[in-house]
């Protein structure tokens, strides 16, 4: 008891200080915990589940629930049409990626660079398409498209193109989807780099306008490199995005059924695979490569550029 | 731990002790339960069997054109399947009888001879999938001409019987700014193209899934020439049967003739392209000089089936039959019933129908059924679609249909091989 009113002593109160700061740290650590815990639960439920349940039926024959080895994966890559899907997806992703690499990062600087009350609108302006779910977006573009009705009838007409077909050969489809999932995913990128644009620091920008920067190089050679991670994040998440393109081509068929492209894209196959042939294996098989192509994707671009090292 | 696991042992005991009472049966009831899975058209139907018959009780959904990918899920989930389904595309009938996908109930025992033939001939083709019956056809959907007869007369043009004068009639017209309807639309480029006997994937009547696909005779390149000529004469029009603009074409009487299935009176002519009543009047399909009689493709034509692992296949054959030959109900069917005394009953309000120009519309169309081609069948390939395809890449690259028959032949082959089928083609 007498122990009590002494004066501690220093190491004492040294280890005292650490026990708190022990604990605190730990009922962070903890409430860390449970502010993830729902997306944790999510992310298993709707993301390492259902992958890792996709992964086990890709070896399996899933009638019999035999193991078949690579039986599936042998079955996906002899399909005649694998190829062409391949090589549709990837002229999509390309067509698309750079559409929206360019757009998006020009339009963020140049939204940067008006007033910020202007700014908040037009952004807002952009994102309005991307709140219509996609299968809107396709049909709403299968009438711009169409000459007979479409508001741009001119412009149409002016290249040359008197009916759908013609639009639709003339952009040709990996164009015609990428101008679709364009306008309707743009807008909330615009928004996620004005953000990050909003995080470079105005002293920098101010002693880059002293030393005579103009517009065009503060935006190129100060702005541009330091938001260069949502740049890449953008890149990495619209590739993922881009290889799983299934709605667009499936809906395709609202415009007549001799536009129909049952089989134009992989996601397709997978779904082809798995709901007009019965055949979950193959399905698994071929979802299991997709996802493999995203994540390795992913990984090389974020350790080739040291994505999460911080500066 | 272990205190944990012997409560869960106890618990799991105490279940198992519990589970015979559980499963005491509730008082026997004599009401047998059913699920059905149907379009919109075919619910009140579905309904009026379920009044009909107090010891039946049908828990009727109505579903999209989905159905298929939801009996694969429910398949493999082992639950909610339904007893019966209306199948509005007659592929779903290959597709729904596999290995993989093992849903059918096969009819050959439960459906009658003389209820089988009672229907028109070839009208249950798609339902014999390998000489099996599983399914029950539920109307016809064959292709036949369809024209404005008074403005035909204006023209001062006579209405083809084969397909020499439809392409002459064609020629003629063109010039004036007339069309003789779609020449890209999926499944009346099939019927064109099937027309002299064109080998595109048609099942074989001996060989189990076996498919004739032979796209380099004459009895393929004869009509595909002929609708190149008239998409580049203009006289088939390069737009769908469905697009604002040919409907337009449809409105400003444009389209003086055209071939078409049996319901595209009542379903497209009536409604989408507004040929007022006095007007529309048909004709029988068409054939080539050469041929006896005609051949005609078919461009839908629903179709009822079970499920083979329904606790009571006789009453689910009972609703099949039901809904497919009872007369009383297809009277009123929006259709032309596949089952022949239905759908003389059915004809009689045709005649009277004020809306055509002529009372011989039923008549041209049951005249028309036995010109219904055999190979008409449920496919697990889709053949429209990959015609749809072919054609469409080779028409948007300047190229010509019968330029892309041998790209389509391979298409056809490969898909074939890949959905388990014998590609024959000699």
């Amino acid at each position: 008891m007498t122990d009590q009113i002494e004066k501690p002593s220093t190491a004492t109160v040294d280890a005292k200080r650490a026990r708190l700061a022990a604990r605190s740290s730990r009922r962070d650590t903890i409430a860390a915990y449970v502010f993830l815990t729902p997306y944790l639960i999510l992310l298993a439920m709707f993301g390492i589940i259902p992958i890792s349940y996709a992964f086990g039926l890709s070896f399996m024959d899933t009638i019999t629930m035999e193991f078949w080895g690579l039986a599936n994966y042998e079955f996906v890559f002899s399909d005649f049409r694998i190829p062409s899907s391949i090589s549709n997806v990837l002229s999509y992703v390309g067509v698309w990626l750079a559409m929206t690499l360019l757009l998006v990062v020009a339009l963020s600087l140049m939204l940067d660079n008006i007033n910020r009350r202007s700014a908040t609108i037009f952004r807002s302006i952009y994102f309005l398409p991307g709140a219509v779910t996609s299968s809107a977006v396709v049909v709403l573009w299968l009438f711009i498209l169409d000459p007979s009705v479409s508001p741009f009838q001119p412009l149409l007409h002016l290249v040359g193109w008197e009916i759908r077909a013609d639009v639709i050969t003339g952009l040709t489809l990996p164009v015609v989807f990428a101008i679709m999932t364009y306008f309707s995913q743009s807008g909330g990128w615009i928004v996620v780099l004005g953000g990050s644009l909003s995080t470079v620091p105005s002293e920098v920008i101010e002693a880059a306008r002293i030393d005579g920067a103009n517009r065009f190089q503060l935006a190129t050679r100060i702005k541009l490199p330091m938001i260069w991670r949502s740049v890449v994040l953008m890149g990495i998440l619209c590739f993922a995005q881009g290889l799983q393109i299934f709605v667009e081509p499936q809906l395709m068929m609202l415009a007549g059924p001799q536009f129909a492209q049952n089989d134009w894209s992989l996601n397709q196959m997978v779904f082809q695979y798995a709901f007009l042939m019965g055949d979950f294996g193959a399905s698994a098989a071929l979802s299991v490569m997709l996802i493999g192509v995203s994540i390795s994707i992913a990984l090389i671009v974020i350790f080739a550029t040291r994505f999460y090292k911080l500066d | 731990m272990q205190f944990l696991t012997r409560r869960w042992a106890l618990l799991a005991a105490a279940t198992a002790l519990l589970a015979p009472g559980l499963t005491v049966p509730v008082i026997a009831q004599d009401e047998v339960s059913l699920t059905v899975w149907t379009d919109t058209p075919r619910q009140s139907m579905f309904e009026e069997y379920d009044r009909q018959h107090d010891n039946v009780s049908l828990d009727i959904s109505v579903q999209g054109a989905d159905i298929v990918q939801k009996i694969q899920l429910a398949l493999r989930s082992g639950s909610g399947i339904p007893d019966v389904i209306f199948m509005a595309d007659v592929s779903w009938g290959a597709q729904l009888k596999t290995r993989r996908t093992d849903y059918l109930l096969t009819l050959d025992d439960l459906v009658p001879q003389e209820v089988r033939d009672e229907f028109y001939p070839n009208s249950n083709s798609p339902c014999l999938l390998n000489g099996e019956l599983v399914c029950l056809r539920n109307d016809m959907a064959h292709f036949i001409v369809w024209y404005d007869a008074p403005l035909m007369e204006e023209l001062g043009v006579e209405v083809p019987t084969t397909w020499e004068e439809f392409e002459a009639l064609g020629a003629e017209l063109a010039p004036q700014g007339y069309i003789l309807g779609s020449g890209v639309e999926s499944y009346p480029l099939v019927n064109y193209l099937t027309s002299a006997g064109c080998e595109m994937a048609l099942p074989d009547p001996e060989i189990a899934d076996a498919l004739h696909i032979n796209l380099s005779t004459e009895a393929c390149t004869k009509p595909a020439g002929m609708v190149d000529r008239m998409l580049a004469n203009g006289s088939l029009s390069r737009l769908g049967t469905f697009e604002p603009d040919l409907i337009n074409l449809a409105k400003e009487r444009r389209i003086p003739l055209l071939i078409g299935p049996t319901w595209f009176g009542e379903y497209v002519i009536k409604p989408s392209y507004e040929v007022p009543a006095g007007r529309l009047a048909a004709a029988t399909s068409l054939r080539w000089e050469d041929q006896e009689q005609p051949l005609a493709w078919s461009w839908g034509g629903g179709t009822y089936g079970g499920y083979q692992g329904t606790a009571h296949p006789e009453i689910v054959a009972d609703i099949l039959m039901w809904m497919s030959t009872d007369v009383g109900i297809q009277t009123d069917a929006i259709t032309l019933p596949a089952h022949r005394p239905s759908s003389l009953a059915w004809g009689e309000k045709l005649k009277t129908d004020e809306y055509y120009a002529n009372d011989d519309v039923f008549d041209i169309q049951v005249e028309a059924a036995q010109y219904s081609n055999p190979g008409y069948s449920s496919l697990r390939l889709l053949v429209d679609q990959a015609v749809a395809k072919i054609v469409g890449q080779a028409l948007g690259s300047g190229g010509t249909i019968e330029g892309a028959l041998p790209a389509l032949e391979a298409e056809l082959v490969n898909l074939a091989q890949l959905n388990g089928y014998q590609v024959i083609s000699d």
